[in-house]
């Protein structure tokens, strides 16, 4: 929503109408101007509006009766509203203030003096700054009878050194009692306070939290309302407020005003050179904190690697976005014998969500297939064949499947949901998890990886979101969604393309090369690279780069990132993630009796 | 079988609507005019006219005629250039669709929004049912105004379709969200009735005072209920927002229940998104 403050000039004498517009527009005021009553109830209807002109009579009603309408409007009453009459009307002026008119002007009248009242009218009602320079909605032409567009004269400009007006989105969040946070949008600034754009309604003198992204993170400063207007209740109000000095306040000011200039700075390299590439994002680049896609911009590394399965990664983001909603218009809908109770997120073949056995009365964990992928036969297959294989594994560190089924074309099944955390949540809450709790971990992941191993099967996308620990501390592996059996047949993966997230997979993955579960081990050691040190083993710009790094790059031993582990351990870890399959671990028993020995 | 009204929809929408709905739903065809009639329709589909104003009025108007009840209203266009679909969903749009998306991408949503609702879960009727009965007890010992118990119904919605909404953030053993939310004219009765005024003299200030006083006085009362249970929770302070299609923190892997209630003909709803603390589950 775009709001912008005009005075709305109403006189039924076009010639005067366009006369008087000119005057506040060469004085930098925005103008919207009509000569009926009625259009004027639109335009006050569909535009934010600081002051009313009105004549004394209009096309269709007296400036007397528009005003005793004003008047009755609790959401309209307080716009100050001026009369502005042919000299042979003065006498009405008792009866204008009487209905309660802010003032009453009366023409012939020097321009100058005029524009002088106009300006001292509207800082008497509160409304101190000079017009912002704004421009009129982009489809106003809909709304009103003679759009205005706002020129900046010499005078308009000297104003801006005193008050900074962005001239693009800038996006903060207020909150009342900094937990619940509501998008705000700056329309002004100055080192008194800001005027904010936003649905958040408060009272005068209301304390009020003002979050703003920094480069460094996010600044609270406090602030109080010294200013209302919410002109029409199907728009965001306009909230001024008033911010005691201080430092924080100093640094947020000069980071937007110095964000603003760049901003424009940016934007006019751009319209000069529209070839040139713009740079790239940096990590602690501050991220607008209004996302219209929560689950698909929440993680900045999710977003970099368009998805954590790399069957798709040449897709457009829209795909993945329709995928979403998808997942999205199921939840508080029942499958089968079993209820959507919320969405927990995007998985490798489809979306989870925690669900509700309404039979044996259970918590599970339901897992619908893709709408892209259930288009196609295989992938459907290959869903099924996924539920098989968990079938398949009964073992207390592998979630297990309770039913698979289809409802209204939606393919779906229900599994064993795991309360607790992923081995990625710990990476990014304690940056590196204690090296003999690790090691357990560790030695689990392995011994349940050579049972897998053992039924042929390769889990293809070992990484820290899919081991978990249940709240009963219990390690779970799950996610078998790109699982394959090694059967002999894997030679045909290769029209499949990449299979695998990026950050973990093995060098003969990516090359293409038949899969044996030496890949899940160079996988799995990567996993716990990243868990021991805090960060993964190779990183880059892209995930080419990435990938670029698993094939070529030396990798830096996990003791020089981590000091406190132990050579051995480091050790182990390297010769599992040697690029050469045939260098690695040959099987998970000889890496489960090399942790044996560690450990004891 | 699902009744669906199409909206404004040319042939070739039609076509495509016979295509991607086929034997699931039964299509009515309309064109837009402001008293709509939306009860009985499990689904709207609108296709979007050229002036983006105009499209948003009529999104608007018929989410005003859903009276707070789920029906997606699914805005349906075949242009091929980017536009920002933001400006249809802040107005109540549920999905925008391009004819020129994947057949199957469409298909799926909408068959997903088609299926029905849930019925709740008997924990959450635990939360539930104190929520619904202090909501009425409140609006009836403090404005003299009955209130009916509507229908419940879960969504994981983010936007709120009201013209004013009273926001609670909840903390404490339980986190969550509380939202009340009134289109402005019940807003506007329910303000005056609590106040003891003439409803011409309800200004924006005093929509802000009552309705963070009611939404104040459900979550307080509420949570005196919960003293001892995984439920229980701290308030903090009421927050008011104006405008439709105003988002909503709510936490992210939770549902939130819908419950509408019934004031003569119109109609509020209260949002409520509660959850006891405890760890993440499976992805």
């Amino acid at each position: 929503m775009d709001i912008k403050s005009y005075i709305l000039l109403i006189n039924r004498e076009k010639k005067f109408l366009a006369t008087i517009r000119q005057s506040l527009l060469d004085a930098g005021y925005p103008v919207l101007t009509t000569t009926t009553m009625s259009h004027a109830l639109n335009l006050l209807s569909t535009n934010s509006i600081r002051l009313i002109i009105c004549d004394s009579a209009l096309e269709d009603f007296s400036g007397y009766e528009f005003l005793r309408f004003l008047k009755k409007n609790p959401l309209l009453e307080k716009i100050p509203f001026v009369f502005y009459v042919p000299v042979h009307d003065q006498g009405s002026a008792g009866k204008a203030f009487e209905l309660g008119a802010t003032d009453f002007i009366v023409y012939p009248l020097d321009g100058k003096i005029f524009i002088e009242r106009i300006g001292e009218i509207l800082s008497s009602s509160g409304d101190h700054d000079r017009p912002s320079p704004a421009l009129p909605k982009e489809n106003i032409e809909e709304h009103s009878a003679e759009p205005v567009s706002t020129s900046l004269p010499e005078k308009k400009a000297r104003r801006e050194s005193e008050r900074i007006t962005p001239k693009s989105d800038t996006h903060i969040e207020i909150s009342r009692d900094a937990i619940l946070w509501v998008p705000g949008q700056i329309m002004n600034i100055n080192m008194q306070g800001i005027l904010i754009e936003t649905p958040l309604l408060g009272r005068l003198g209301m304390l009020i939290y003002i979050r703003v992204p920094l480069p460094h993170g996010k600044c609270v400063i406090e602030s109080q309302v010294k200013h209302i207007t919410i002109s029409n209740h199907q728009l965001s109000a306009d909230i001024g407020v008033e911010i005691e000095d201080s430092l924080e306040w100093t640094e947020v000011y000069n980071y937007i005003t110095g964000y603003i200039k760049t901003e424009d700075k940016g934007k006019d390299k751009k319209a000069a050179s529209p070839e040139k590439k713009s740079e790239p994002k940096k990590v602690n680049e501050p991220q607008m904190p209004i996302n219209t896609n929560t689950v698909m911009l929440m993680d900045f590394n999710k977003t970099r690697f368009a998805d954590p399965l790399l069957h798709n990664f040449n897709d457009p983001q829209s795909d993945k976005a329709l995928e979403i909603r998808f997942y999205q218009s199921l939840v508080g809908k029942q499958l089968g014998n079993y209820k959507a109770v919320s969405f927990i997120g995007a998985g490798t073949m489809g979306g989870v969500f925690k669900g509700w056995d309404i039979v044996l009365e259970r918590n599970v964990a339901l897992k619908v297939i893709s709408y892209k992928l259930s288009s196609i036969a295989s992938f459907r297959e290959m869903f099924v064949k996924e539920a098989r294989f968990i079938s398949r594994l009964s073992h207390p560190n592998i979630a297990e499947i309770y039913y698979i089924d289809q409802t209204d074309d939606v393919l779906y099944f229900a599994m064993e949901l795991i309360n607790g955390n992923t081995l990625a949540d710990m990476i990014k809450e304690s940056n590196n998890l204690n090296t003999s709790k690790g090691l357990e971990c560790f030695l689990t992941t392995c011994r349940t990886l050579d049972f897998v191993s053992r039924k042929n099967i390769i889990h293809r996308d070992i990484k820290p979101e899919n081991i978990m620990i249940d709240d009963k501390g219990i390690l779970k592996v799950v996610d078998f969604g790109v699982a394959i059996v090694n059967d002999g047949k894997s030679k045909k993966r290769k029209s499949e393309g990449l299979v695998g997230s990026p950050l973990y997979v093995s060098p003969d993955c990516i090359m293409g090369q038949p899969l044996d579960s030496r890949s899940d081990i160079y996988s799995l050691g990567a996993t716990f690279y990243h868990l021991f040190s805090g960060f993964p083993p190779f990183e880059g710009e892209d995930m080419e780069e990435v990938l670029l790094k698993h094939l070529n790059e030396d990798l830096v031993p996990l003791r020089k990132k981590n000091p406190t582990i132990s050579v051995n351990l480091s050790d182990i870890i390297e010769k599992m993630m040697a690029k050469k399959p045939e260098n690695r671990y040959q099987s998970y028993q000889a890496i489960i009796d090399d942790l044996d020995y560690l450990m004891s | 079988m699902k009744k669906i009204l199409g909206i404004n929809c040319s042939s070739k929408v039609e076509k495509v609507l016979a295509d991607l709905i086929g034997e699931k739903g039964q299509m009515e065809y309309e064109p837009f005019h402001d008293r709509m009639v939306l009860e009985g329709y499990q689904m709207v589909v609108l296709e979007m006219g050229r002036k983006e104003e105009q499209t948003v009025q009529q999104i608007r108007k018929l989410r005003y005629a859903c009276n707070f009840q789920n029906i997606p209203i699914v805005l349906i266009h075949g242009r091929k250039k980017y536009f920002s679909s933001q400006p249809y969903m802040i107005a109540g749009a549920t999905e925008v669709l391009s004819i020129h998306d994947p057949s199957a991408a469409c298909r799926q949503i909408i068959n997903g929004h088609l299926i029905p609702s849930r019925e709740p879960l008997a924990e959450e009727f635990e939360y539930l049912e104190p929520f619904i009965k202090n909501t009425c007890h409140i609006l009836q010992t403090m404005a003299s105004i009955d209130v009916k118990f509507k229908e419940v119904y879960f969504s994981n919605a983010i936007r709120i379709f009201g013209d004013v909404s009273g926001i609670m953030g909840l903390s404490g053993n339980a986190d969550g969200t509380l939202v009340v939310t009134f289109f402005w004219d019940l807003a506007k009765m329910v303000v005056a009735k609590m106040m003891g005024m003439e409803e011409e003299n309800v200004d924006a200030e005093l929509i802000h005072d009552g309705v963070s006083e009611f939404i104040n006085m459900i979550s307080g009362s509420t949570k005196r209920e919960f003293v001892g249970k995984p439920y229980h929770f701290e308030i903090s302070l009421p927050s008011v927002v104006v405008g439709p299609g105003h988002q909503i923190g709510h936490l992210q892997d939770t549902s939130v229940a819908v419950l509408i209630f019934q004031v003569g003909v119109h109609c509020f709803a209260l949002h409520v998104c509660i959850k006891p603390k405890e760890h993440r589950v499976n992805t």
